[in-house]
């Protein structure tokens, strides 16, 4: 009697230890957490758009994800005056894992301080118009657009203060790109993580920039179909 | 019974002049005397608030920022003008290296400092100080609960 009680017992913890092992491998996942929702944070940067729940204090925790994407939307050496309102018209670093995309290069850049100046005018994949909207500058455009952005993938965007890249998300949304999929990180100058990479240095009193670690975009136009 | 009365009422009033004395209490403060008739809007460096310990004055620090409705600088030193109180300003590298940066993580933000203590700030990520950001009667009412604006 007692031989058969242990037998079913032990027959049971079998089972369960399978049926445990059967759910974890038919589950398994690729070990990534779920994303907290894409939700604007309040206040001033709230007005950037920048993100409540994934920020510059918090980004470190979701780099690397083989479902997204990361894309700093500053320009190597930005034409309008940042310094003069404390700002950096240098990409002097980023966070290791963001690929360089000029956001002046995909549209305009409209409202900027007057302190800075006269933002970069030339030549840009798409034009605001009045209402909001996008229209396409080249027939590439939005084909462009959908390859540095995939539309299937979480989009993370960051810039120097937050403001490029909620110009990018607002130009993607309004292109039919998923809001909720794209996360306005904020600004690398508010970043104090672990994950920098220092473009800037300091040689002989003079500033030095090793464009070279970016991994950068480039938009060559002139290889472009203007749209008539 | 007359006595204890009495005692009862003494003991009342004494309670509820206690408490009003609690609750109207004025907490606010005189900036340092360089800061009242004087409408400038200087700029300082991080070395430059270290020897400002035993001060009392309002420091704003502004970062670039690319889209932005309102200027804020400009409704700061409206203000300035307006009730000629000074005002230092610092960019945002050389603010990331004062004490101050463990309790302002964002910039743009304006901090009413006494002692080298922050009495009160406001926050670029909260949506209840937007409206000082963007209004000079904001900002004004704002510093008026911490700092007398006259001498």
């Amino acid at each position: 009697m007692k031989e058969k009680i242990v037998t079913i017992v032990m027959a049971v913890i079998f089972v369960c230890m399978g049926l445990f092992f059967g759910y974890t491998l038919l589950n398994k996942s690729d070990g990534l957490c779920e994303l907290p929702v894409s939700e604007v944070t309040g206040g001033e940067r709230g007005m950037l758009g920048i993100d409540k729940n994934i920020n510059e204090s918090n980004i470190d925790q979701y780099l690397a994800r083989e479902d997204s994407v990361y894309r700093d939307m500053r320009m190597l050496k930005d034409v309008a005056n940042y310094e003069a309102i404390g700002g950096d018209s240098y990409l002097s670093g980023y966070v290791k894992g963001f690929e360089v995309i000029p956001y002046p290069y995909l549209a305009e850049v409209k409202g900027l301080p007057e302190a800075v100046g006269k933002a970069y005018s030339g030549k840009t994949l798409f034009k605001q118009n009045e209402d909001g909207t996008y229209t396409a500058n080249y027939e590439e455009s939005l084909s462009i657009l959908e390859y540095l952005f995939p539309k299937d993938k979480n989009i993370f965007l960051m810039c120097g203060g937050g403001g490029y890249a909620g110009m990018t998300k607002n130009l993607l949304v309004a292109l039919g790109w998923n809001k909720d999929r794209i996360y306005n990180v904020g600004g690398y100058w508010n970043y104090e993580g672990n994950n920098k990479v220092e473009i800037k240095r300091t040689v002989n009193g003079k500033d030095v920039y090793d464009f070279w670690k970016v991994n950068y975009h480039n938009i060559d136009f002139d290889n472009l179909t203007r749209v008539q | 019974m007359k006595n204890r009365i009495i005692t009862a009422i003494v003991f009342i009033v004494i309670i509820v002049s206690t408490v009003y004395i609690v609750i109207t209490k004025d907490d606010r403060f005189y900036l340092s005397d360089e800061y009242y008739n004087n409408n400038s809007f200087s700029e300082i460096t991080s070395d430059q608030v270290d020897g400002l310990i035993n001060k009392k004055y309002i420091l704003y620090t502004y970062n670039n920022y690319c889209s932005f409705t309102i200027p804020c600088d400009k409704i700061f030193q409206k203000f300035s003008e307006d009730y000629n109180i000074g005002i230092l300003s610092i960019n945002y590298e050389q603010f990331k290296t004062t004490s101050f940066y463990k309790t302002v993580k964002y910039a743009p933000s304006v901090m009413i400092i006494s002692n080298n203590k922050i009495v009160a700030y406001l926050d670029a990520d909260n949506n209840n100080d937007v409206d000082k950001y963007q209004n000079v009667d904001a900002f004004k009412n704002w510093l008026e609960k911490y700092i007398y604006l006259e001498k």
